[in-house]
């Protein structure tokens, strides 16, 4: 390549590894401030790129997805393999750590059958040799063929090496290819033959996929190989398909074991193999107490929970001090700077000063003053718990509790950060690995009473109706949250659902990392929520200027009035609501201060219970739906507010509908009786409905599960016994055959 | 032939729930489905893999064990699923 070619030459690079291996850590280092993060279009998985500039080269780099296998069992592993495949960025870089070396090669090899240039960053090298380890590097790259680089990410050591080593191989014109692995005997041997039969019948028409990845992949049955191939051959593929069967029903049958399981068995040897040549022993690895001593007792069946409860109330309490105070102060300093504003806007009915103060400087203090402060805390504490290692031990102690509610262990992390601020719980919902388990545990984690409904709750139904209204009031949102998540359950596929997770060692947090990652988080909420609730908020002050605000609650009294029994003033603060929860209850108390009754007075007990009620579920505050809608997409966030809407009312409605049939019957009864009885009579109605779900959509899948999961597998194996067509028919290799489906 | 004596085998099979902690014993079958089969074995645990129960959580809740110098934490349900042998 001539040096003047490569004055300032594109050069795209995608990190791949495990996850919690620091390849976000390394894409930090490198890309600094600008990287654009976003979405996988139309998945709930971040998508970060970005770019950095090094000795005349632009290296656009692209931060994978952490995955543990190029199989297709979560959607990251299809949304990298793609990417590798069709994108072909010219490099890879495998990060991988060195303490878990096997592990990290598993993955290494299955990137190795690809075929492309790559480059393998062995990361943590500090901490392997803390452990008085040492890697034979020049071994791992004869065996592998590939050029390594020790990097210690988070110290920034050996990162920009990394590009310099791309650098070396662009300029010396080698660009070297990562070498296929050469399996045992009997696997590579099938291989070959399959690649061949690939080469020589023309199967395998672009070069997209590697001529042993595809053979490796199509052996085991890969869904997604296997639909590639047919639409690239005009479904004609059927001979190749069933020769690929026979072939694997022989190995299955000789070992013993489903093909997936043979093959990667066989990775394993061949990973066992490279870890025993290249790790070197050079001390007896000292043992790390202190670190061993919190590895123990942060699991332990009575300490770990003290732990996990300790953690979490302080952090809760820390977060909600400090929001409230910030939040006071910032509401404290709109209060003072209302007159001044007043001044020289040009007085209270001027529509410039209602326009300009009260819309978009309101709504800028509502978002700046009322979510921020919390927001902002919590991305730091979740960053640092994730950094440290201990939130995937929560997950382990909660894990069965959490079945219980009908969700997946990990969901105790958005759950719990969901009592403080619901706009991070819905970012930390993340974590989980299905695209299934992260959208039930955004509802589920979107239901928690965060700390504003905690204010309403607090200066309503505790304040005027004590303690015992307030815990019935928190029983009938929690057997809610409760049936949502059963309900759930019967959608979901139950060994999905089961954990399955890493609990790698502790680390000592790195301070400048977290600050960068909490950065980047805020300022991704500031660009996305802020200008709405600015926009809603001057939407609002219009409303009031047109007088709408009548007509809004005319327009809602149907509802309101006659379905939920409010008062009909109430409707226009519940879509107060939408920019801030609390504001529900703020105006709402300034309506009735203004009207000069008492709000005891205004609303009777089971009024406040009905609207704190459906305060609680009705729809997530805008902060929230705008997350929501990033991390799981607009449709996904439109049906949400729809269903949170209905069931609201609905929830909302029964409980007051059961509670004046209760009180026609006894009247003579107190008013804490009756609502007792109210939510006994509600839990058994929400039992009787989720019972009645169940049912009906069991029967309804019945047929069809069994045709998909169990049956399909029979038919598979012995071909299609309901047509004649022997081996020839559609339904081995598109799963419908017309003869089979009318049998049904 | 092969499926005979493999039932034959499996009497000496013990899901991994009922092994004491920090005893070694080897994967001798997954019982699981496809999906899962293949996660466990992308987080290392195959037929043949030595693996040692370290914890289990309270109330039939998931165990910690050690797999290829890593641990992980797996679910009740899917642990019933992992036999093993001393």
């Amino acid at each position: 390549m001539s040096e003047s070619k490569s004055e300032d030459k594109v050069i795209h690079i995608a990190l791949a590894g495990n996850p919690n291996v620091g390849k976000s850590v390394i894409f930090n280092q490198l890309t600094g401030m600008s990287q654009i993060v976003g979405n996988w279009p139309g998945k709930t998985v971040k998508k970060a790129e970005g770019k950095c500039k090094f000795k005349n080269y632009i290296f656009k780099i692209i931060d994978l997805p952490g995955i543990y296998s190029l199989s297709t069992y979560s959607i990251e592993e299809i949304i990298s393999r793609e990417y590798l495949v069709e994108e072909k960025p010219d490099y890879i870089i495998n990060v991988i750590d060195c303490n878990q070396l096997e592990r990290n090669l598993f993955f290494t090899t299955q990137l190795q059958m690809l075929n492309r240039p790559m480059i393998l960053a062995l990361n943590q090298y500090d901490v392997l040799l803390r452990r008085g380890f040492d890697i034979n590097e020049a071994k791992i790259e004869e065996m592998l063929g590939i050029k390594t680089q020790k990097v210690v990410a988070v110290h920034n050591r050996g990162v920009h090496e990394l590009l310099e080593k791309i650098i070396e191989m662009e300029e010396s014109g080698k660009i070297q290819n990562s070498k296929p692995i050469i399996f045992g005997k009997e696997i590579e041997n099938e291989i070959q033959r399959l690649g061949s039969e690939l080469k020589s019948n023309e199967i395998l028409q672009d070069d997209s996929y590697s001529l042993q990845f595809t053979a490796f992949k199509i052996l085991e049955d890969d869904e997604h190989i296997k639909k590639h191939l047919i639409e690239k051959n005009d479904n004609q593929l059927d001979h190749f398909l069933y020769y690929v069967e026979e072939k694997r029903k022989n190995l299955e049958d000789f070992h013993g074991e489903t093909i997936s399981t043979i093959l990667n068995s066989e990775i394993y040897n061949i990973v066992n193999h490279i870890y025993e040549e290249s790790i070197i022993i050079k001390k007896s690895s000292r043992s790390f107490k202190v670190r061993n001593f919190f590895d123990h007792i942060t699991v332990h069946s009575i300490y770990g929970y003290l732990i996990l409860a300790v953690v979490l109330l302080g952090t809760y309490l820390l977060i909600f001090n400090f929001g409230n105070m910030i939040s006071g102060s910032m509401d404290k300093l709109y209060e003072n700077l209302t007159p001044n504003a007043e001044h020289t806007l040009g007085g209270v009915d001027n529509w410039i000063y209602i326009l300009v103060w009260n819309g978009f400087v309101g709504g800028l203090f509502a978002g700046v003053g009322g979510v921020l402060p919390f927001v902002i805390p919590f991305y730091f504490f979740i960053e640092i718990l994730q950094d440290i290692g201990y939130l995937p031990r929560a997950a382990y102690l909660m894990d069965r509790f959490m079945h219980r509610i009908g969700v997946h262990g990990k969901t105790i992390i958005p759950i719990l950060l969901g009592f403080g601020c619901t706009v991070p719980a819905v970012s930390a919902c993340a974590i989980m690995e299905t695209e299934n388990q992260r959208k039930s545990s955004i509802i589920i984690s979107s239901m928690i009473p965060c700390s504003a409904i905690t204010t309403i709750v607090m200066g309503l139904v505790f304040k005027f109706r004590g303690p015992w209204v307030t815990l019935g009031l928190y029983l009938i949102l929690l057997s809610v949250i409760i049936a949502i998540g059963k309900i759930l359950t019967i959608f979901s596929d139950v060994e999905e659902s089961e954990l399955i997770i890493e609990l790698h060692d502790f680390r000592v947090p790195n301070f400048k990392v977290i600050m960068k990652q909490t950065w980047h988080r805020s300022k991704e909420f500031v660009y996305l929520a802020l200008p709405l609730i600015i926009i809603l908020g001057i939407l609002m002050q219009i409303f009031v200027e047109f007088n709408l605000l009548d007509w809004i609650n005319v327009l809602l009294s149907p509802v309101t009035e006659y379905f939920l029994g409010l008062p009909l003033e109430i409707g226009v603060y519940l879509i107060y609501g939408v920019l801030r929860k609390e504001l529900n209850l703020v105006l709402l108390e300034l309506y009735v201060d203004s009207q000069g009754i008492l709000m005891d007075e205004f609303l009777s007990p089971i009024q406040m219970i009905v609207f704190t009620l459906i305060t609680l579920l009705y729809i997530p505050c805008l902060a929230t739906f705008v997350v929501i809608r990033k991390e799981a997409g607009r449709k996904f966030a439109r049906h949400l507010l729809f269903f949170r809407l209905l069931g609201a009312t609905l929830i909302a409605g029964v409980v007051y509908w059961i509670f004046q049939f209760v009180s026609n019957i006894k009247p003579d009864w107190t008013f804490g009786y009756q609502i007792a009885i109210t939510i006994l009579i509600f839990f058994l109605f929400l039992y009787i409905v989720v019972f009645l779900i169940g049912k009906f959509i069991k029967h309804r899948d019945k047929g069809k599960r069994r045709r998909s999961h169990g049956f399909k597998e029979f038919a598979e194996i012995k071909s299609c016994n309901n047509c004649s067509k022997f081996n020839k028919c559609d339904y081995k290799t598109n799963s419908s055959c017309n003869e089979f489906e009318s049998l049904e | 032939m092969v499926q005979s004596k493999n039932n034959l085998e499996k009497f000496s099979e013990i899901p991994i729930i009922n092994i004491p902690f920090n005893t070694n014993v080897s994967v001798v079958h997954i019982r699981a489905g496809f999906k899962a089969t293949q996660r466990l074995s992308g987080m290392g645990i195959t037929p043949g893999t030595q693996i040692k129960i370290l914890s289990q959580a309270p109330f039939r809740g998931p165990i910690q064990i050690m797999v290829r110098g890593t641990r992980l934490a797996i679910g009740y349900g899917l642990a019933m699923k992992i036999f093993v042998k001393q």
